[in-house]
């Protein structure tokens, strides 16, 4: 019986762990880069007057 | 301390210094890209030494687990990968665990192992921690020391080394999706460096006197008359990894104290070179991937400052020896006879000054192996290995861990710089955004919150308590070092926790699981994200990185982080102690 508890913490954790990543995935935001799609280049960082 | 004691030091240093630059380009070419990759999503791989060599046998492993080595994946899938070897190992092992009893070479009929214990050592060896609630020597057959402990020892190491390669190839590709193929970079990693490293390792230990047999016990009657059982085994084969690897596991239940472990004080030398070569070695690499020789050297500079401030720490209180004693008018003093200092729990063959330096080798680096019984040092002298650990091992840290680590902080350190300016975090030309510092904040947090909540049930549960060996805050210290050491993925033990209880398998087990997989995958994404962004063009206004200022800065910011996290814990712990000598 406790092998099937720990067992299950264990394959719970590893689920949790995947629900993680998909959570960072949605921070991170979609991926909109393609091979080869221009990307316009950064702005130069603004200077903030005191 | 002694003369000895600083040569041991000052070769140390060199030895370090040397091996760095020598493994450092090695790692890149095996890890790198052949050219600056803008836009390509088919990235062609920088040739290595012993291609003709490494490359058949590579070949091989790929047909015959269905790999396609061409084929790079996002970061979602390269995670995916990991989780998925990672749950596959900690069940094979668990299951080997609990059923070692009927599998063969088991010459010292080592029973099962009980299931919460093979909870927490088959999470312990896969996540790079080697927490060990067991003697070695007692409690596991050959076959799981080498099919199951051994294994673990080569992989869970190479799976940190994994996601420090997919950071850098971040922060080196612009405008891709693509950062890696995790089989492909655990299958070079194991054939090119750690089996090649540990083989080499392993031969010079047993030239040396470390034992390498399958023998079980062997009876003995000693010089007294007394019987003796001594214990026989392939110690020297899992010795070596297990420092290459930072990995800590002793076959022995006194780890490296034990002289079929460590014999002298040469093995005892190597195996501290052998704990650094490999984390010092990759921010050589580092700077070698991302074209900027000077990123690397100023994360060397950092790890080795905050290493060499534990070192001093461990070694100077060790050899200082105990206030205690010495009003009691016992002598600590260095002479022909004895090695001086706070000689309990300490070897006579490394002293007290190889406890300090192994001490902090060992939790700077998650390796957790001692050499000593860190529960006996003085209490500031035991405040440095576990400060070490709370710094989230990248002094220098695990095999890959500590560069992500470490580069999690220069994140963070360039955000801190942007705010102070009014500029927009850039490193090493990638914005540093929101999102970015998001999952920043969710890597640091994660550790310190599953740390200090399971220590502190810990000490008001009574079933837990009963465990604690010593009243007042020597005993807060045994119950936050253990979960210090789990979460960080150390695995060194303080001594005195009776951690073999079901509360302490299972929690130090999710702690370790905690430490490990809730750190990989914020620093996946934040690879993932960083991938994907154009280089902007160094400008006036650009914070540089790669100076002596950037590295003070990146000191300041972890120590003030790790600080303004521990100090309230380490105050009711160590430093009350100390305060109370």
């Amino acid at each position: 019986m406790s092998d099937l508890i720990y067992l299950a913490v264990i394959v719970g954790f590893f689920a949790l762990a995947f629900g993680l990543l998909r959570a960072c995935e949605h921070i991170i935001g979609p991926d909109t880069t393609a091979a080869g799609t221009p990307v316009p280049p950064a702005a130069e960082p603004v200077e903030v007057s005191s | 301390m002694s003369g000895a004691a600083w040569l041991q030091v000052l070769a140390l240093l060199v030895a370090v210094a040397v091996g760095t630059r020598l493994l450092g380009p090695y790692l890149a070419a095996v890890f790198g890209d052949a050219d600056p990759v803008d836009g390509d999503e088919n990235p062609r791989r920088a040739k290595a030494p012993g291609d003709r060599f490494f490359e058949p046998i590579e070949r091989f492993i790929y047909r015959l687990c269905g790999i396609d080595p061409d084929r790079e994946q996002r970061w979602t899938g390269y995670g995916a990968s990991l989780l998925a070897f990672s749950l596959m190992s900690v069940l094979f092992l668990y299951a080997m665990l609990r059923l070692q009893h009927l599998l063969p070479m088991n010459p010292t009929d080592a029973p099962a192992v009980p299931s919460p214990l093979a909870f927490n050592t088959a999470i312990s060896f896969v996540t790079n921690t080697n927490w060990q609630n067991y003697g070695g020597e007692l409690a596991m057959s050959h076959l799981t020391q080498m099919a199951g402990l051994a294994v673990q020892n080569f992989v869970s190491p190479i799976v940190g080394l994994c996601v420090a390669m997919v950071l850098i190839r971040s922060l080196a590709r612009r405008r891709v999706s693509v950062v890696g193929n995790f089989w492909v970079d655990l299958v070079r990693s194991t054939t090119r460096i750690f089996l090649p490293l540990a083989i080499v390792v392993a031969i010079v230990l047993m030239s040396q006197g470390v034992i390498q047999n399958l023998g079980g016990f062997h009876h003995v009657t000693t010089v007294a008359g007394a019987s003796q059982e001594i214990p026989g085994g392939p110690v020297a084969s899992q010795e070596a990894i297990k420092q290459l690897g930072q990995n800590g596991g002793g076959f022995f239940n006194a780890n490296s104290m034990h002289p079929f472990e460590n014999p002298n004080g040469f093995t005892n030398f190597l195996q501290i070179f052998t704990i650094l070569l490999i984390p010092f070695a990759l921010t050589y690499a580092y700077g070698r991937m991302v074209r900027d020789q000077k990123q690397g050297w100023v994360l060397f500079a950092v790890m080795a400052i905050l290493w060499g401030a534990s070192a001093a720490l461990a070694m100077g209180m060790e050899t200082h020896g105990n206030p205690e004693l010495a009003r009691q008018g016992a002598n600590q003093e260095v002479t022909a006879t004895q090695s001086g200092g706070n000689f309990e729990g300490k070897e006579t063959r490394f002293g007290s000054a190889g406890c300090g330096l192994f001490a902090a080798s060992t939790t700077g680096t998650s390796t957790g192996a001692v050499n000593c019984a860190h529960d006996s040092m003085t209490p500031l002298g035991g405040m440095s290995p576990m400060a070490n650990m709370m710094l989230g091992e990248v002094s220098p840290g695990g095999t890959g861990a500590g560069l992500y680590g470490m580069l999690i902080f220069a994140l963070l350190s360039v955000f801190i710089a942007g705010l102070m300016v009014g500029r927009t975090p850039e490193y090493l030309g990638k914005k540093i955004q929101a999102a970015e510092m998001k999952l920043v904040v969710l890597y640091i947090v994660m550790v310190p919150a599953a740390v200090l909540c399971f220590a502190a049930i810990s000490v008001v549960m009574s079933s837990s308590k009963s465990s604690i060996l010593n009243p007042g805050p020597h005993g807060l210290s045994e119950v936050v070092y253990a979960f210090t050491s789990a979460g960080n993925n150390n695995g060194s033990a303080f001594g005195g926790l009776t951690g073999n209880t079901n509360w302490y398998n299972t929690t130090l087990g999710l702690a370790m699981l905690i430490g490990r997989f809730f750190l990989i995958i914020p620093t996946l994404a934040i690879a993932g994200s960083l991938v994907r962004k154009q280089k902007a063009p160094a400008t006036a206004g650009t914070f540089p990185t790669g100076t002596p200022l950037f590295a003070g800065l990146l000191t300041g910011v972890v120590l003030i982080v790790v600080g303004l996290t521990y100090f309230p814990i380490l105050s009711l712990g160590p430093i009350v102690e100390q305060l109370g000598l």
